[in-house]
Order: C-alpha cells, then sequence, then structure tokens
C-alpha cells in the first residue's frame, strides 16, 4: 500500500491507512523506519519522530472515538530536503491538542498522573506540531527539520 | 515486552525490563509489574538498560507504581536507562520526580530500606 512516488533524496511521499487499533501501532512504528531509511534519516532523530508519531496516533486511538467501530486513520510520510513531516488523518472527534493546556509538569510524585504525557512529549521533541479541521477530519502535523540534530546529551 | 526479577538481600527487589515499552509492551507486563512492584511496600530498583522505547502509557505504567510506593513508604529507582529513554523522563520532567541512577549500588543503597546494613 505505500507508495515512494521518487528516488531517495528527492521529495518522497508515502500514505497508509491504518485501523484504529493499538496493535497496528508497531506496524505504522516499522513502516515509518523502512521510509526513514529510504531518505536517509537515521539516529536520534528517528527514535524522537517514532515516539511523536506513535502517541499521535494513541491519541487518536483512545480519544478520537465514541463508539467501537472500526475506523480508518491515514498517515502520510512526507520528506523534503532535510524536513521529515507526518499527518495522522481521522474522522474522530473535533480535538485541536494545540488549544490544550499544557499541564504542569509536576513538581512531586505525589502530584504526578499517570496520563496525558502523549501531547508534552510531541510538543516537546517535534519541531512543528499544527492542526486543521478539515471536510470533518482532524489533520495533525508533526515536523522534524534536519538542522537541529537531537541526540539527548 | 520481558519482566524478570530477582529479590536480593535487604528485601531490595530488583526488576528488569526488556523490550518496547509501548502501548502493547505496557499492557504485556502491567499485571506482573504492578504486582511486583506496586501491589504491597516494596523497594525495587527498576532495570531499564534493555528497554528501547519508552512511550507515554509505558511512562504511566512506571509513575502509578512510583506513586503507589510512596503511598507504601516504599522506595522505587529507574536504573540505566539507554539513552533516547533517557530522554523521555527528561523530556517529561519525570527524572525530577523519581530517581534515576546508572550505577547498581548506588541504586540498591537509594532503595534499601532504612535498619539495614548489610553491603
Amino acid at each position: 500500500m505505500a507508495e515512494l512516488s521518487k528516488p531517495a533524496r528527492q521529495p518522497l511521499r508515502a500514505e497508509r491507512s491504518f485501523r484504529n487499533r493499538d496493535e497496528k501501532l508497531r506496524h505504522i512504528s516499522e513502516w515509518f523506519r523502512a521510509f526513514a531509511g529510504r531518505v536517509g534519516v537515521e539516529g536520534a532523530r528517528v527514535l524522537d519522530f517514532e515516539l511523536c508519531l506513535n502517541e499521535l496516533v494513541t491519541n487518536v486511538n483512545h480519544y478520537a472515538y465514541e463508539d467501537c467501530r472500526e475506523h480508518e486513520i491515514r498517515v502520510i510520510l512526507e520528506a523534503d530536503g532535510g524536513e521529515l513531516r507526518a499527518t495522522v488523518e481521522d474522522d474522530g472527534r473535533p480535538f485541536n491538542p494545540l488549544e490544550k493546556e499544557v499541564p504542569a509538569r509536576p513538581d512531586s510524585l505525589e502530584a504526578a498522573g499517570v496520563r496525558g504525557w502523549g501531547i508534552p512529549i510531541v510538543r516537546a521533541l517535534a519541531d512543528d506540531l499544527s492542526y486543521e479541521r478539515r471536510d470533518g477530519r482532524n489533520r495533525l502535523t508533526i515536523v522534524s527539520r534536519g538542522g537541529r540534530e537531537r541526540d539527548g546529551r | 515486552m520481558e519482566l524478570t526479577y530477582e529479590d536480593l538481600e535487604d528485601g531490595v527487589r530488583r526488576v528488569q525490563l526488556a523490550g518496547r515499552m509501548d502501548v502493547e509492551g505496557a499492557r504485556e507486563i502491567d499485571l506482573k509489574f504492578t504486582s511486583l512492584t506496586a501491589s504491597h511496600q516494596a523497594f525495587v530498583i527498576v532495570d531499564l538498560s534493555r528497554v528501547e522505547f519508552l512511550s507515554s502509557l509505558g511512562l504511566g505504567t512506571l509513575v502509578r507504581s512510583a506513586k503507589a510506593q510512596m503511598s507504601r513508604q516504599g522506595k522505587f529507582v529507574l536504573l540505566s536507562p539507554q539513552l533516547h529513554v533517557a530522554k523521555v523522563l527528561e523530556t517529561t520532567q519525570v527524572d525530577r520526580i523519581l530517581p534515576v541512577l546508572y550505577d547498581f549500588e548506588e541504586a540498591f543503597l537509594a532503595v534499601r530500606p532504612a535498619g539495614t546494613s548489610s553491603g
């Protein structure tokens, strides 16, 4: 299903749809890593982006739908020059994470929650995060730019 | 995801996790991990050296057990996370509320219950 339109180093695009089931998350990760390899992105940047993508799709799986039916989540990967972009599109309830207040970082274990870490992780690790609601669908896009290599040190 | 554990002297328990601690991985170990680290007072070292990937749900699993130990007057530290896992702990600032150590002896001394003196 994945389609790579041009040879490596040129703008590349791949698109796949996945069911809104958590067991698909590892498939998405594997697919993304293969894409990253094709476009020559590696190291910590791949891990950061994979985690962000994982968090976005997890969020859709867990919170976007009010029913238990199967839905399709479309994921679009794009690489252009040094930029890596992923768009996650779903037909769930409108949800703009950018409008969600960033929870304060807990200053004690007692005050810490055990959920709600996903979007803060994405906001911290992605270079850009944008949202639009179009044709009844949520579209969340994350961007990683190559100029700022993060190595976690 | 794999979970193994050993009970050491002075009541210290070392739990070693291995694999991807994503939604699927966290669910695989959740019941056993909670039973070993949260259901009663314990002095726990969670060895993360073989965890390759930590997502928010995996992080929640760790924090939940740590909170349980705090309320039970137990102890809970994280040992030797890989670079990317350490980065998640740092990004979320969980490393400020939960000890993250890189030396086993140091971790042992940190969790060993008061009043014990071996080592």
